[in-house]
């Protein structure tokens, strides 16, 4: 741009020399360190890519450190756990094991699809995490490493961890059936339970959700009597709120006794009187009004104080202990099954192609220790995966809010466990029934058009 | 033309009818015009308001444009918020003083509109009940200041003690939430710290500059390579130039969609996945570019370079020397539309920068994982959008004589 | 121009043969060996699947042009000159670009990002230096005078910037990879292509070549074509066919491509949730554009008349469209929020301000504007238009201002109103900015993708029931999180069609006698 006419271009030219020399002068220090860390973060960056040229670059680091590095990521659902996880990557003492931890994005985005770009890069960590419904994904792309000979020379056993996920993690993804697999161990579990505003529920002068729980009393009809009162406090007071995902659908259909898909999860099972009996109770309360509209976030009407029940998961936590109000949790209300629920979790695995699988097993174990497991818990947003009593204990001892029991019961209350549809697609499936239940609860749907036709319509997904 | 014959007096009436209609046009033209105005300019009101909010502030309802925080003031050495509410018919300012009072909402029979909530310590029961919504409800002797009511018991709730701040015997009772809603004395109160704070968060800062410095890479690059290639078409003959031509004029046809999928794999191959390179090295050669630059160059008339000396070192000078210069509206506007470009590209970085490593976000990228998080104040969130929309408006500002007079036009020819 | 035109042979006479001219024999036919090595050893060509024949191809095609050029060179013919160049241009610029991509050349960018970061403040001071150098005359300073102090202050701040960002010191640091043992070789047939490549444009070769006049001009457009066309090259004709071949086939990314025909495509047409993406995207154009286009001609036409204050509303106009469609979409997500958003808000506050003029009792609607399947595409629809109007706005009237004003004096002669007027001569001499206009606002919908994808981000991408489910947010589903590469190329392509054909056919009715002339 400068430099259009010759007089003046003359004169910048010598100015920019200038420039440069009495910047040359003072700036000498930096311009080391530049190179230096030029080179630190094009190696990290482009990872397995540049592996073969990192002798020449990062010799001295590779000599400092002695042994295998490794690297692992999970996904923080906020800083603080992030930094929980840095901590505890710090702290981890494998023999011979650097360790880097890498914070992956939070619920905002789309954790698993990024970590499937990296591992389609080749610049995907040594052990990572992934949700429970993913793992036949993984599996079935080839990228997990079966861990079953390594667990086996170290004495590793299945039973320490709840059945529901190492079901999951021990399936043959050919036949759909349990085999001597190991794709990892689970990091947490977390169920389901309702975040309930204190305040409201005592202007509104209802029946407080909690003691109706503790005399055993928490049911349907109460629920929904509790989010009508509270509702009627009017204006943008709203009684109940659900994110509008499977999760909490899910758990309705199974307090009324029925399921997404039957048993071995081969088959749909949305067509079930049960189901429907679910269904149509959601579709009510929310044709009734007190609720949340279906599809609206309901979470900052919740922190806002505005939503007196909020349906959601262990995770939810941390962010609701910044509110100003009294809330604590309590347990699902009681259909005509009980009050059903929902196991989630999630799975350290270790990737196909690492080149240290011993080290990265030894990582697995050490992230799903008993000592781990209760330093994750103190954040709030998870509940130990491990059937340790020291780590229940350590669970329940993290509030508020104060009825941790609640999520505890989630877990006796024969929750269904999340997982994928080994036989099938379970995003296929979800990608149809989602649509449609949502259309039943909205109101647009009727209730036996759904039970009529909603399995033909997701035969698809499981391979019809 | 046959109209040439036309009378003084036929043209002065005409004069005339066009005057009023002109008033009149006038009018309705600048309501329509202001009218438009003000629904493209409410948002980025709405979004420099909001950004100066505090977090709860955002959530308000009834909403409010302009950020409101409390009023606070001082009662034995602690800052509280202040309220004003009514009693004894008037107004008296009190602070909260006791929270969760047990309480019950009591109604007049007569008039089921009227409805109090008052604690349960200054109301008796009378033993008499009254019917409500067919609902038969106890009945009560409430006493609210001085005066005793009888009124029909609803149901339970809480209430707040709010006690006068400048005369203690003041007292009065409301449900707390109403009375923030209602009664909390509130002024204009921007928070400035937002800014500082959205930077600090994630990495706001540097997802800005890189935005800046990808978007000077890819402007600059852009022009280069379109100058010399538009140049070459529309000055230099050479064998298979018009094919090529085409198909560069044939390639603008093509969705972007197209090549994501495919670009992406190259960027895996590269080893540019992740990296603020893939954002601009790909970018630096635009067809349509180099579409402007070449209409652009083959309105320059011939003679201007006929007088210099063709041969090959000389061609560099002529394009740089003499076309250049000349060309400053069209190269203004390729500026522009790539600053655009560049600037607001969204699709492209959410495929290619997908790491968990925030220090290659780009201000798009940062600003949807931002708006994902439902944990963040939306007041945070604005505050990214108004740094990310000063930088275009002020570019904007400056670009406008080019970009709005000249340049509009030569997009089209 | 000046110069007696010299025929081949006499220039031939005149050049006595150069001293690199037997090194570039020798370089010739090392090239070509090279290519042979290349296609017949398997190392050479380590890729495997579909790619492998598209790189077969181009090296047997390449080998083909290295013999021939070595041939022609041996000649003396002018085709040797521009074939040998070509040759190692594109040698130079491949080896080149895979030196320096091992050398970490490219992502370098990334620390320059992270000092580019901490030196931002020299960024401030070129533009205030660019912004010195527009002042006009001021304080006794003449404005060249001006004009060279602004650039003194801008080349000033660029070189501080430079060198604060330590760009000068990281050189040393990319050099450093040249002790890499893998790169030396590669960096060096890059060198030495490009010195070749530089003799060959260089006034002997011309000479020493017979190069004619034609001919010369020819290599010059071969020269000045280069940068760009090699980038076009590897950036989009590449990829444009690599996605075209894997269209036609069934891949992950993480397993090898498998071909399958034309099984994608079948398998398109039967697929409803495609299928209701082309329904949705349909609708959506046939709704937003013509609420687009009609708004701003009128705007234009107001915005095309002498009254004063028009550049202010021009500009408010324009704020939208250079705003950033993320920004803007998460500023109306909020205003959209049903619950305490603004919008359903002053929804209810003019109901009810009408209900207390009338008398009346009219329910306020409160549609659930992002939640409700029926009302999420209206949304959309309303964002889009938002923000294109202005756009298209200046582009109307940047085309009304080209009318030739003697054509409104002669209708103002006749006693024509404004009306007639704008019917009559506006509109049609403004065909070919309404077809430009109309075309491009066609392309843009029909790929739409930010504005659904932000508002109903993270939960419902498809938004409720997918009612806003678009192509290209059904393409980035399948190919980035389903990884369904192979399909989601397949739902690019079945895209391309359809807006090519929609464009010819948009094209055929209205473009003949307007855009086409132009």
């Amino acid at each position: 741009m400068e430099g259009a006419n010759p007089v003046s271009k003359r004169w910048t030219l010598l100015l920019v020399a200038l420039a440069m020399i009495v910047a040359a002068c003072g700036d000498a220090g930096s311009g080391d360190t530049t190179a230096e860390t030029t080179a630190e973060t094009t190696g990290e960056t482009t990872g397995e890519t540049t592996a073969t040229t990192e002798g020449g670059t990062t010799d001295s680091t590779e000599a400092m450190t002695d042994g295998v590095s490794l690297r692992w990521m999970t996904r923080p659902d906020n800083p603080e756990e992030a930094a929980v996880y840095g901590s505890i990557s710090d702290g981890l003492n494998i023999e011979g094991v650097t360790l880097t931890y890498e914070p992956g994005d939070n619920e905002g985005s789309s954790y698993q699809d990024k970590l499937l770009t990296n591992l389609s890069a080749g610049t995907a960590p040594d052990v990572f995490w992934i949700p429970g419904t993913d793992v036949a994904r993984f599996v079935q792309e080839g990228v997990i490493l079966d861990l079953r000979e390594y667990a086996s020379a170290t004495g590793h056993n299945d039973a320490d961890f709840y059945p529901g996920p190492m079901g999951h993690l021990t399936t043959d993804p050919a036949t759909g059936q349990p085999a001597d697999k190991l794709w990892g161990l689970p990091r947490d579990v977390s169920t389901f339970a309702i975040y309930v505003n204190q305040d409201l529920v005592a202007e509104a002068g209802v029946d407080n959700p909690l003691d109706l729980a503790a005399s055993g009393e928490w049911t349907w009809d109460k629920f929904k009597e509790v989010s009508e009162g509270i509702a009627a406090l009017g204006g943008e007071i709203k009684g109940y709120g659900q994110s509008n995902w499977w999760g909490p659908n899910g758990a309705w259909i199974n307090a009324a006794g029925g399921n997404f898909f039957s048993d071995d999860r081969s088959a749909c099972a949305l067509d079930s009187a049960e189901a429907a009996a679910g269904l149509s109770f959601l579709s009510e309360l929310y044709a009734g009004g007190s609720a949340v509209p279906f599809g609206e976030d309901p979470e900052p009407g919740f922190r806002a104080g505005t939503v007196g029940m909020f349906q959601n998961g262990r995770w939810a936590t941390p962010g609701i202990r910044t509110v100003e109000f009294n809330w604590d949790v309590v347990g699902l209300p009681e259909g005509p099954a009980g009050p059903g629920n929902w196991l989630f979790w999630g799975a350290y695995v270790v990737n196909a192609n690492t080149e240290h699988p011993e080290q990265a097993w030894a990582l697995v174990q050490a992230l799903t220790s008993t000592e781990v497991q209760a330093q994750i818990s103190e954040l709030g947003a998870n509940v130990p995966s491990r059937v340790s009593q020291d780590a229940l204990d350590a669970f329940l001892g993290f509030t508020p809010p104060a009825n941790n029991q609640a999520f505890l019961d989630g877990l006796s209350n024969n929750p269904t466990t999340e997982g994928p549809l080994w036989l099938g697609s379970w995003p296929e499936f979800d990608a149809v029934q989602g649509p449609a239940i949502g259309d039943v609860i909205s109101g647009a749907r009727a209730v036996e058009d759904f039970s009529a036709n909603i399995c033909n319509e997701a035969a698809a997904a499981f391979g019809g | 033309m046959t109209t040439l014959d036309n009378t003084a007096e036929q043209a002065a009436r005409d004069r005339r009818r066009s005057r009023t209609r002109r008033i009149f046009g006038v009018g309705g033209a600048y309501t329509v015009l202001i009218g438009f105005a003000a629904v493209m300019l409410f948002p980025f009101v709405y979004m420099v308001a909001t950004a100066l909010k505090t977090p709860e502030d955002t959530f308000r309802y009834p909403p409010k444009v302009l950020p409101r925080a409390p009023i606070t003031t001082t009662v034995d050495g602690v800052d509280v918020p202040l309220f004003s509410l009514p009693i004894d018919g008037g107004e008296a300012n009190v602070f909260l003083a006791e929270e969760g009072v047990e309480a019950g909402v009591f109604v007049d029979p007569a008039s089921p509109e009227d409805s109090l909530a008052w604690p349960m310590s200054l109301a008796t029961e009378t033993g008499a009940t009254a019917t409500l919504d067919g609902e038969s409800v106890p009945v009560y002797t409430v006493q609210v200041g001085s005066e005793a009511r009888d009124l029909a018991f609803q149901r339970g709730t809480v209430v707040g003690r709010f006690v006068g701040i400048d005369d203690p015997s003041i007292e009065t009772f409301a449900v707390v939430r109403i009375a923030e809603q209602e009664s909390l004395a509130e002024g204009v109160a921007p928070q400035w710290g937002n800014f500082r704070e959205v930077t600090e968060l994630r990495d706001v800062d540097r997802a800005l500059t890189n935005t800046i410095l990808v978007t000077i890479l890819v402007v600059a690059g852009t022009l280069f390579t379109s100058i010399m290639g538009g140049y070459a078409f529309s000055r230099l003959r050479f064998k298979g130039r018009d094919a090529i031509f085409l198909a560069y004029v044939g390639s603008i046809m093509i969705p972007f969609t197209v090549l994501i999928i495919p670009l992406f794999r190259l960027m895996v191959s590269l080893g540019w996945i992740d990296t603020l390179g893939s954002l601009v090295w790909p970018f630096l050669f635009n067809a349509y570019g180099t579409f402007l630059m070449r209409q652009f160059f083959v309105s320059i008339p011939k003679d201007l370079e006929e007088a210099a000396v063709i041969d090959g070192a000389k061609r560099w000078k002529i394009l740089w020397g003499i076309f250049v210069p000349l060309s400053w509206p069209a190269i203004a506007t390729l500026a522009t539309f790539m600053f655009l470009y560049a600037w607001n590209s969204f699709i492209w970085p959410l495929v290619s920068i997908n790491g968990a490593n925030s220090d290659d976000f780009v201000l798009t990228i940062a600003l949807s994982t931002l708006g994902g998080q439902s944990g963040e104040g939306p007041n945070l969130i604005f505050a990214a959008i108004v740094l990310s929309v000063t930088v275009p408006f002020l570019v904007f500002a400056f670009a406008q004589r080019y970009f709005v007079e000249n340049v509009a036009t030569s997009g089209i020819k | 121009m000046t110069a007696p035109p010299l025929t081949a042979e006499t220039r031939r006479e005149v050049g006595s043969t150069p001293a690199w001219f037997t090194p570039l024999l020798v370089w010739r036919v090392l090239v070509a060996a090279g290519f042979a090595v290349l296609l017949t050893t398997r190392r050479g060509i380590a890729i495997e699947g579909a790619n492998r024949v598209l790189v077969l191809a181009g090296v047997t095609l390449a080998l083909f042009v290295a013999m021939l050029a070595g041939y022609q060179t041996y000649r003396r013919r002018h085709l040797g000159r521009l074939l040998g160049f070509t040759v190692d241009l594109l040698t130079a610029s491949v080896t080149g670009f895979m030196a320096l991509n091992r050398m970490s050349f490219f992502n370098g960018l990334d620390a320059v990002g992270e000092r580019f970061n901490r030196n931002i403040i020299w960024l401030v001071v070129i533009v205030a230096g660019w912004l010195i150098s527009g002042w006009s005359e001021r304080g006794g300073l003449s404005r060249p005078r001006i004009q060279r102090i602004g650039r003194y202050i801008m080349a000033g701040g660029a070189a501080i910037m430079v060198l604060a960002m330590g760009l000068l010191g990281a050189i040393p640091g990319v050099l450093a990879n040249i002790a890499d043992l893998e790169v030396v070789p590669v960096l060096g047939v890059a060198i030495v292509a490009a010195l070749f490549a530089r003799i060959q444009i260089g006034e002997s070769a011309a000479r020493l070549f017979g190069t004619t006049q034609s001919q010369s001009e020819g290599f010059d457009g071969l020269l000045f074509i280069a940068p760009n066309a090699l980038g076009f090259l590897a950036f989009f004709a590449g990829p444009l066919i690599f996605s075209l071949v894997i269209s036609f086939t069934e891949w992950s990314g993480l397993q090898p491509a498998e071909f399958v025909g034309l099984a994608n495509y079948r398998e398109l047409l039967g697929d409803a949730l495609f299928l209701r993406s082309l329904r949705n995207i349909v609708i959506f154009g046939l709704v937003a554009v013509p609420l687009t286009v009609a708004p701003a001609l009128l705007l234009a036409a107001l915005l095309n008349s002498k009254l004063p204050g028009i550049r202010v509303f021009r500009a408010i106009y324009f704020l939208p469209s250079i705003a950033g469609v993320v920004g803007v979409t998460l500023i109306w997500k909020q205003l959209f929020n049903a619950t305490v958003g603004f919008l359903n808000y002053s929804i209810l506050e003019v109901t009810e301000f009408f209900n207390g003029l009338f008398g009346t009792a009219v329910a306020a609607p409160q549609p659930l504007w992002i939640s409700a399947p029926e009302v999420a595409m209206i949304s959309v629809i309303i964002l889009f238009v938002w923000q294109r109007i202005g756009f298209d706005t200046v582009l109307f009237l940047a085309g009304m201002q080209g009318i030739d004003r003697s054509l409104y004096e002669a209708a103002d002669i006749d006693g024509a109103g404004a009306w007639t007027r704008f019917r009559h001569i506006t509109v049609p001499m403004l065909r070919p900015t309404t077809f430009f206009v109309v075309a491009t606002d066609i392309i843009l919908a029909l790929q739409t993708f930010n504005e659904p994808f932000i508002l109903q981000a993270p939960s419902t991408p498809a938004g409720p029931g997918n009612s806003t489910l678009t192509p290209v947010i059904y393409l980035y589903q399948q190919a980035f999180q389903q990884f369904q590469i192979g399909y989601g190329s397949a739902v690019a392509w079945a895209l391309f069609i359809l807006i090519f054909g929609i464009t010819i056919i948009y094209f055929r009715r209205q473009g003949e006698d307007g855009f086409l002339k132009a």
